[in-house]
């Protein structure tokens, strides 16, 4: 109880600093609609590559992934203050995670509908990949913001990941090992109508589990608070 | 020696905290050369020193932030940190982060609240103000920044120069508050550059500045007049 109402208070910190970013709220929820609508016009039939539905998805991941970095970034600064106060990591990632979780599956939730009504032979698919796309860019974006604590890189690294997702062909060998493979793919199998939908489904589940893990282990890291219980007790060697 | 553990029974021992030989280099720079101090229930302690000494270091070390390349820290009781770049968030009300802290110490908001406002009150803050913490000035920034390290009622108070921007009046009332707090039993340690007030402590440890480390460790001295040797 007392560890759920800790990351409850920290959720819900983190939702009223980002709902007071009005402008940046904005840009994030439209984020995917200015990424659908700049390829929406073009002709596709089954059988081609269904670009402006991979846009879209990607448009998503920006959205998402992008916004838990820089809330994320932007929180780092009081987090050693609040682990000395008496949170514990877990509450501060945990805090974090579940509203930019219930932040993002909102966004997904509205692009759903839009790209079920634009593409209704492929609806169920695609509402999938984009949820699943949402479940893996709040732990990318939460990882990145530990990995890398500096806007200019984090941003560059952020770039890169989803930037290559973007242009890297979803049929080469390298390709799963970036974390968006899965809902590419789902699209691609939802609107050729063929394929198994299972695998790419885990393959998103799994990318997202290891991000999780690899944020909850580099938040740790990067904010722990040696107790002076524990210092007591050590001499270190000097360097 | 105990944890620094919120929401705990209070230690049965008084508070206290002794740094024993720290020292602490960032990479080939040495800013702490065999730092000590030593603080009861009761006790305030200065740390003074040129900019660049590692007072700020120190404090960190204290409070578990950093740790030392040598040498120990012990601390009985509950620590209160205030930095000194004010650690709050831009977009949260005064009441939002007195809810905040006060949960990591399991205080219901209300009760958060009762207290931060009590605190709020004695360093004249305008009590009540809903507007976010990037709008306050830097003063009552920095009033916000000491509230956050009081709540809970820390045993140690660790403040790395914490009445910054203060009106004249507040950084009266600062010191009679230090008065205060270790008439009350606790532990508190102040980085400054006030001189002046170095008789209101009962020690100050001074550090060398970096050039001088090598030759010249830590230099621990009362700070009340009556009780330096003659």
């Amino acid at each position: 109880m007392r560890r759920s109402r800790r990351v409850l208070t920290i959720a819900t910190t983190q939702g009223r600093d980002l709902l007071r970013r009005h402008l940046a709220l904005v840009m994030l929820a439209s984020l995917p609609a200015l990424f659908y609508l700049s390829v929406a016009g073009q002709h596709i039939r089954r059988g081609q590559d269904p670009w402006n539905l991979n846009v879209a998805v990607i448009g998503v991941a920006w959205a998402v992934a992008g916004g838990a970095f820089f809330l994320a970034l932007s929180s780092r600064r009081i987090d050693q203050r609040l682990l000395l106060a008496g949170y514990r990591p877990a509450d501060l990632v945990m805090g974090r995670l579940v509203f930019l979780q219930v932040f993002a599956f909102i966004i997904a939730a509205g692009y759903s509908v839009l790209f079920a009504v634009r593409s209704p032979a492929a609806a169920g698919p695609l509402i999938l990949a984009v949820a699943v796309t949402a479940l893996i860019g709040v732990p990318l974006g939460l990882a990145l913001a530990a990995l890398l604590p500096r806007e200019l890189e984090g941003t560059l690294a952020l770039i890169g990941i989803i930037g290559v997702q973007t242009s890297l062909p979803a049929n080469l060998a390298a390709a799963p090992a970036l974390p968006f493979y899965g809902p590419v793919k789902l699209i691609r199998t939802s609107w050729n109508s063929h394929g198994a939908i299972l695998p790419y489904l885990l393959h998103g589940l799994l990318a997202a589990s290891l991000l999780l893990a690899l944020a909850m282990v580099l938040w740790s890291r990067r904010s722990a608070v040696h107790t002076p219980a524990t210092a007591a007790t050590t001499t270190a060697p000097a360097n | 020696m105990d944890s620094n553990v919120p929401g705990q029974p209070r230690p049965a021992t008084s508070p206290a905290l002794t740094v024993a030989g720290v020292s602490k280099r960032y990479g080939r720079r040495t800013v702490l050369e065999a730092a000590c101090l030593r603080a009861v229930a009761g006790q305030a302690v200065a740390i003074v020193g040129e900019n660049g000494a590692g007072k700020t270091t120190l404090l960190r070390i204290c409070a578990g932030l950093l740790v030392p390349d040598t040498g120990t820290v012990e601390v009985s009781g509950r620590i209160g940190y205030c930095p000194q770049d004010p650690g709050v968030l831009d977009l949260l009300t005064v009441d939002e982060h007195l809810e905040l802290f006060g949960r990591a110490m399991d205080m219901s908001p209300q009760e958060a609240l009762l207290a931060g406002h009590r605190i709020l009150a004695e360093l004249r803050f305008p009590v009540g103000d809903r507007t976010v913490a990037s709008r306050l000035s830097g003063g009552n920034r920095q009033k916000l920044n000491l509230a956050l390290a009081l709540l809970g009622e820390a045993d140690v108070l660790l403040l790395d120069e914490p009445y910054q921007g203060f009106d004249y009046g507040t950084y009266v009332n600062f010191w009679d508050l230090v008065d205060a707090w270790r008439q009350a039993g606790r532990v508190v340690v102040v980085v400054t550059h006030m001189l002046a007030e170095l008789t209101r402590v009962d020690h100050v440890v001074e550090l060398p500045p970096p050039r001088r480390l090598a030759s010249e460790p830590a230099r621990l001295f009362a700070g009340r007049p009556e009780r330096r040797p003659r």
